[in-house]
C-alpha cells in the first residue's frame, strides 16, 4: 500500500508538470495556430538557464527563478515571427516540421555548449528533497508539494487570465476565428506575440518546477518531453486546455505506476501506448478537439 | 572504389528511400513519421532471420519490402484517414513503442543490440538496383491516375472525395507503399553497419530524412534524390569545427526553406526546366 502512495504521490507530481506543459502548448495550437513541438525543448534549456544562474549567484532562488522565466518567455516570443507565415497558410504539418528543426538546434546546443554536454544537477536548495508531510512510511517531500501546489497555482492564474481578462478574451476570439477577431478589432500579430509571451512565462515556471521534480537536466529530456506532450495533448484532445490539464495527471499517474509495477523498460510506452489507443478508438481525445 | 565512399552510396541510397518512403502518404497531406518504425522492423527481421535462422541475406533481403509494408498496414488501418498532424504523432509513437518492444525482447539482442549480421559482398550493386527500381516506380505512380488522385487529396480533399477518390483506400495505400520502402532501407541498412541497437531508430534519424525531403522537395521524387547526397555529403568533408554545427545549419535551412520555399528546393516546374533545357541540349548538339 505505501508502494502505491509513494508512486501516486510522484505521479501526481510528475502529472501536474505535463499539465502545466501542455496548457502552454495548447496555447500555442490554439491562439498561434501551430504545433509547437520545440515548446518542451525551451522549457529544457530554461532549466539550464536555472543552474547557470544559481551556478553564478551563490544558489540564489531569487535571481533564478525571475531569470528562467525572462529567458523562457524571450525565446518563445522569439520563434513568433518563424512560424507567422506557417500559421498564416495554415499549414499544420509544416510548423510541426519547423518546429522539429528548431528543436535540432536547441539540442544541438545543449548537447555541445552547455556544460559539455553531460547533464546538470541542481542543488538541494532548490530540489527539496526533505520531507513535508510524512503519511506513515510515505514521505511527501518539499519538492513534490510545491511542484503541485505552485502548479495549482499557474494554472488557476493562467485561467484567471484567459477568462476574466481582456487580454485572455482576444485569446479566446482568436482561438474560435481569426477572422471575426481581426473584424472585432482585436490586434492579430500583437496578440499572438501576447500569447508567445504567455506560454514562455507558463514554460519558465515549468522549467522551475521540472528542475524541483527531476533534480537534473540532460540534452535528451526535451525529446522525451515533447513526446509525452504531444501524447497528453493528442489524448485529451488537441487544444483542450481543461482535458490537457487532466489527461496530464493520468499521464503522470500512469507512468509512476508502471515504474513501481511493471518490471523491465515498458514504463516508457504507456505514453505511446495511450495515443495508440486514442488514434484507434477516440481519434478527437478523449475530451474532444477544440482546434 | 574506396569502403569511405562505398559506405557513402550505401547510407544515401538509405536515406533517399526513407524519404521516398514519407514523401508517398505526404502526397495525400499525411505526415508519416513510420518510416522509421516500419525501418527498424524490417532491419531486426533481417538481422535476426540472417543470425539465429541462418537464412541466406538475398532471401532477407527479398522479404524486407514485405515486412515493411505489414508493419505499414496494421496502423495504416487505423491512421488512414487521421488528420495531418495525428497521423504524424501516432507514427511517432509507433516508433518509440517499437524501441521499447525491441528493448525487452532478449532474444533480439534487448537493450544491448543485435550483432553479428552477416556482410553481403555485393551490397553496393544491389542498393542501387533497389534505388532505380523505386525510382521507376515512383516515377510511373507520379505519372499515373493513382498518383495524381493521391495529389488531388493533397491539394483539396472535397474536390478530390467529389471525384470519386477514396480517401482511407488511398491512405492505406500510400503508408502501406512508404512502408514498403523503408523495409528495404531497413535491410540495407542492417547488412551496411552489420550490428543494429534499438536507440539508433529513433528522432535523430527521422529529423535527417525530414531535412532531406523538406529541403530537397517534397512534391517530387527528385527533390530527395538530389539533396540526400548533399546534405550527408557535406558534413563528411567540411573542416570539423564547422562540420560540428551540422544540426544548426541544417535546422537553420529547413525553417528558411519552410518560410521562404515550402515546398522545396527542387520543385516540379525546376524538373521540367532541368528537363526541357537538356532535350534542348541534345537538340542542339544534334544529338536528337
Amino acid at each position: 500500500m505505501e508502494g502505491f502512495l509513494a508512486q501516486s504521490i510522484n505521479g501526481l507530481a510528475l502529472g501536474s508538470i505535463y499539465g502545466l506543459l501542455v496548457t502552454g502548448f495548447n496555447l500555442l495550437l490554439l491562439v498561434g495556430g501551430i504545433i509547437p513541438f520545440v515548446y518542451p525543448f525551451v522549457v529544457v534549456i530554461c532549466m539550464y538557464v536555472t543552474w547557470a544562474v544559481m551556478g553564478a549567484t551563490g544558489e540564489s532562488l531569487l535571481l533564478a527563478i525571475p531569470a528562467t522565466i525572462l529567458s523562457a518567455t524571450v525565446l518563445t516570443v522569439l520563434m513568433e515571427p518563424l512560424f507567422r507565415p506557417l500559421a498564416k497558410r495554415k499549414a499544420e504539418a509544416q510548423t510541426f516540421v519547423m518546429a522539429v528543426g528548431l528543436s535540432m538546434i536547441l539540442t544541438h546546443i545543449m548537447a555541445l555548449h552547455l556544460n559539455h554536454g553531460f547533464p546538470v544537477s541542481f542543488s538541494a536548495s532548490l530540489v527539496g528533497r526533505e520531507a513535508a508531510i510524512k503519511l506513515g512510511l510515505v514521505v511527501v517531500s518539499r519538492g513534490q508539494l510545491l511542484t503541485f501546489l505552485g502548479t495549482i497555482a499557474a494554472v488557476v492564474a493562467f485561467m484567471y487570465l484567459l477568462y476574466r481578462t481582456m487580454p485572455g478574451r482576444a485569446f479566446r476570439s482568436m482561438a474560435q476565428n481569426p477572422l471575426v477577431a481581426r473584424l472585432l478589432g482585436i490586434p492579430i500579430n500583437r496578440s499572438a506575440v501576447a500569447s508567445y509571451g504567455v506560454a514562455g512565462v507558463l514554460g519558465g515556471v515549468t522549467a522551475v518546477f521540472l528542475a524541483m521534480a527531476l533534480g537534473t537536466a540532460y540534452p535528451i529530456l526535451g525529446e522525451n518531453l515533447a513526446l509525452k506532450t504531444l501524447a497528453v495533448a493528442l489524448f485529451a484532445g488537441m487544444g483542450n486546455l481543461r482535458g490537457g490539464l487532466i489527461c496530464g495527471l493520468i499521464l503522470g499517474m500512469a507512468e509512476g505506476l508502471a515504474t513501481g509495477y511493471i518490471a523491465g523498460l515498458w514504463s516508457n510506452a504507456v505514453a505511446f501506448g495511450m495515443i495508440m489507443v486514442v488514434v484507434i478508438l477516440r481519434p478527437k481525445g478523449l475530451f474532444g478537439v477544440k482546434f | 572504389m574506396s569502403l569511405a565512399f562505398q559506405n557513402y552510396i550505401i547510407t544515401t541510397i538509405v536515406f533517399i528511400l526513407l524519404s521516398w518512403g514519407a514523401y508517398l502518404p505526404l502526397r495525400c497531406g499525411q505526415l508519416y513519421c513510420g518510416i522509421i518504425y516500419c525501418m527498424a522492423g524490417a532491419a531486426y527481421f533481417c538481422g535476426y532471420t540472417t543470425t539465429a535462422l541462418a537464412w541466406a541475406p538475398w532471401l532477407a533481403l527479398v522479404c524486407s519490402p514485405v515486412i515493411g509494408a505489414i508493419f505499414a498496414f496494421l496502423p495504416a488501418l487505423f491512421l488512414k484517414r487521421a488528420p495531418g498532424f495525428t497521423t504524424a504523432v501516432a507514427s511517432l509513437a509507433l516508433v518509440f513503442i517499437l524501441q521499447t518492444v525491441i528493448m525487452n525482447l532478449e532474444f533480439l539482442g534487448g537493450k544491448v543490440g543485435l550483432f553479428g549480421i552477416p556482410q553481403v559482398k555485393s551490397l553496393l550493386p544491389i542498393s542501387v538496383g533497389f534505388f532505380i527500381l523505386a525510382g521507376i516506380l515512383l516515377h510511373r505512380l507520379d505519372q499515373s491516375r493513382l498518383g495524381r488522385a493521391a495529389e488531388t487529396l493533397l491539394f483539396n480533399r472535397d474536390v478530390a472525395a467529389s471525384c470519386g477518390v477514396n480517401m482511407d483506400s488511398m491512405g492505406v495505400f500510400l503508408q502501406t507503399a512508404g512502408g514498403a520502402l523503408s523495409g528495404v532501407a531497413g535491410a540495407i541498412f542492417a547488412f551496411n553497419v552489420g550490428g543494429l541497437f534499438p536507440m539508433a531508430f529513433g528522432f535523430a534519424f527521422l529529423v535527417n530524412v525530414f531535412n532531406m525531403l523538406f529541403i530537397g522537395g517534397s512534391l517530387t521524387i527528385w527533390g530527395p534524390a538530389v539533396f540526400a547526397p548533399i546534405l550527408w555529403g557535406i558534413p563528411l568533408i567540411l573542416p570539423k569545427a564547422i562540420a560540428e554545427f551540422k544540426d544548426v545549419i541544417f535546422g537553420v535551412l529547413l525553417v528558411l526553406v519552410l518560410i521562404l520555399k515550402p515546398e522545396g528546393v527542387v520543385t516540379k516546374s525546376t524538373v521540367r526546366a532541368v528537363i526541357s533545357s537538356f532535350k534542348g541540349w541534345l537538340v542542339t548538339t544534334r544529338f536528337l
